[in-house]
């Protein structure tokens, strides 16, 4: 009979959390302090992180760090979470390769960011803090802090966007449910939500609006410490229990190796989770490839010939077409030697430029339909994120049926897409159709700049041409 | 008209959620997101959106200026919120 999932036993679960740095071929860079221009110490975080944190954050030595029990008990709520594999969608793409995806979506919150929530929930505990800050967008972060808070008998504030707090009930009340106390942001309760909102009254605020809120709310109360879902250091390790579960389990399920790995990444964080432990293989000489994947459009070489990038998107999604402004063209910024992907956690920005992973960008119109052929197949409603993994995985899938070969391929499946149908909604109306650049335009435009140097194109982190 | 997209609806890769294009061409103080075009490209001809309402400077402002690390933010607002504290005291 077909295994359809596995499982680990609760006593099968990881004990250590992998620590890459201590494995990365390239050492990060230490970061400089932006008003010193000195290499940052652990006093330079200890206003918002607590010094154990800041030690996992730091810690370029210790390969395995040990779970607390604590922790793992709040773990094993949910985890190890199930290993699946995907044989309705193997069996509608007719391919020979073998899907397996990890299911994070069973979390109380719905996604794989508990598993750092609670981590850092409980050493903020131990450390005598009482109360936690933080920003969220759309609330997966806020509500997974929350609950964690939740667990630990601390307390939660969540700075959560406007825009989004307006428009996604749902998660604002996960979060009061969990105990927290939500507000929008800009708010009145922190001095820098104060000054947005007397110049700008119904501003919708953003990202940046609310971070400001949360740091400045840890820095200036008691007991208070911030918290954040991703990019940091501490963050992404806490993740990796994702990779190592499925490990354990692709052995369970007889798999011998693994060809591909993937997952969607924003900031990074379960991508990480996933494909950290995987990396570690590489680098004592696996032949896997390890792909995250970015929402972000990435035209094809028939619209623009000639490719710019805007800083964002090096190396992931490094063409953006160059289109005619009149007279004008947005220029091209100037890079420095180190690439950096804005938003992107150092270390999966530097195992980039290290030629371990191999980014890749899927626009919204395939995302979307790669995630309703999941839902019509396997039937779980996948994340908008997650769907940007399942492109890759259904790329792959195709080339696999054309090579004939049978190869295996991990997905990280973040979360579940039930409290962003908003999305779906917009994709099935149609509201999401593709422009089509008129051609003579585009003749035009590429006259107007017959003659301009060509830029650097960026490919995988290096300058190729 | 500027408002001339403002009801189509995207989803913000930063946020997680749908936003107005209104939201994409404003919040970042009355300038366009960074990331407006590479979101919008295939939705709306953006680039002469762009260039029909605003200058060369604002469009290299918003969507070339160097960018700050996650880490770099927090460091500057750790040193904003001690001189709060400071003025408090």
């Amino acid at each position: 009979m077909k295994e359809f999932k596995v499982f680990l036993r609760e006593d099968e679960i990881p004990k250590q959390w992998y620590n890459i740095q201590a494995d990365l071929p390239t050492p990060l860079q230490p970061p400089l302090h932006p008003g010193t221009r000195q290499p940052i110490g652990p006093q330079d975080l200890a206003p918002v992180f607590p010094m154990n944190l800041i030690e996992q954050e730091v810690n370029t030595k210790d390969r395995w760090i040990d779970i607390p029990q604590e922790v793992m008990e709040k773990l094993l709520i949910w985890r190890p979470t199930p290993l699946r594999r995907a044989y309705a969608l193997e069996k509608v793409l007719g391919t020979p390769a073998r899907i397996y995806y990890k299911d994070e979506g069973v979390s109380p919150p719905g996604s794989h960011k508990p598993n750092t929530a609670v981590a850092q929930a409980y050493y903020n505990k131990v450390f005598g803090i009482k109360r936690i800050a933080t920003e969220t967008g759309a609330g997966q972060w806020g509500s997974a802090l929350s609950f964690a808070c939740c667990l630990f008998g601390l307390e939660c504030k969540v700075y959560m966007v406007r825009i989004s707090y307006d428009q996604k009930p749902y998660r604002r009340l996960m979060m009061n449910t969990w105990g927290a106390n939500c507000v929008p942001s800009p708010s009145k309760d922190t001095q820098a939500g104060r000054k947005i909102l007397e110049a700008h009254p119904d501003s919708p605020g953003s990202l940046g609006i609310a971070i400001s809120e949360a740091v400045e709310d840890a820095v200036t109360s008691k007991d208070t410490r911030y918290s954040l879902g991703s990019v940091l250091n501490h963050v992404l390790m806490h993740q990796t229990i994702i990779g190592l579960e499925a490990k354990k389990q692709l052995e369970k399920f007889g798999e011998k190796k693994v060809d591909i790995v993937t997952g969607c990444a924003g900031g990074g964080s379960n991508f990480s989770g996933l494909a950290f432990p995987f990396v570690l293989d590489k680098i004592n000489g696996a032949k896997i490839t390890i792909i995250p994947a970015e929402p972000t459009s990435c035209p094809t070489m028939t619209r623009a010939p000639f490719v710019y990038d805007f800083g964002d998107n090096v190396g992931m999604a490094p063409m953006v077409p160059m289109h005619s402004l009149g007279h004008s063209f947005i220029p091209a910024p100037i890079h420095a030697g180190g690439l950096r992907y804005h938003g992107m956690a150092p270390l999966v920005s530097q195992l980039i430029n290290d030629g371990l992973l191999e980014p890749r960008a899927y626009n919204q119109l395939e995302c979307y339909a790669n995630a309703v052929l999941w839902a019509r197949t396997e039937g779980f409603i996948p994340a908008p994120e997650t769907s940007h993994a399942i492109s890759v995985v259904v790329e792959e899938a195709k080339k696999a049926k054309e090579e004939g070969k049978q190869k295996v391929i991990l997905l990280i499946w973040s979360g579940h897409g039930i409290m962003d149908l908003g999305g779906y909604e917009s994709y099935f109306s149609g509201k999401l159709i593709d422009y089509p650049l008129p051609e003579e335009e585009m003749r035009k435009s590429l006259k107007d700049i017959e003659g301009w140097p060509k830029p650097k194109i960026m490919k995988m982190g290096k300058v190729v041409g | 008209m500027i408002e001339e997209h403002d009801a189509l609806i995207i989803r913000c890769p930063q946020l997680g959620g749908e936003v107005p294009f209104r939201y994409c061409r404003t919040f970042n103080e009355d300038l366009p997101c960074r990331k407006i075009m590479v979101c919008w490209e295939f939705r709306i001809d953006i680039s002469k959106f762009l260039g029909k309402h605003y200058s060369m400077d604002q469009i290299q402002c918003a969507l070339t200026s160097p960018t700050k690390t996650r880490l770099d933010t927090i460091l500057e607002l750790i040193e904003k919120a001690k001189r709060i504290n400071e003025e408090g005291e």
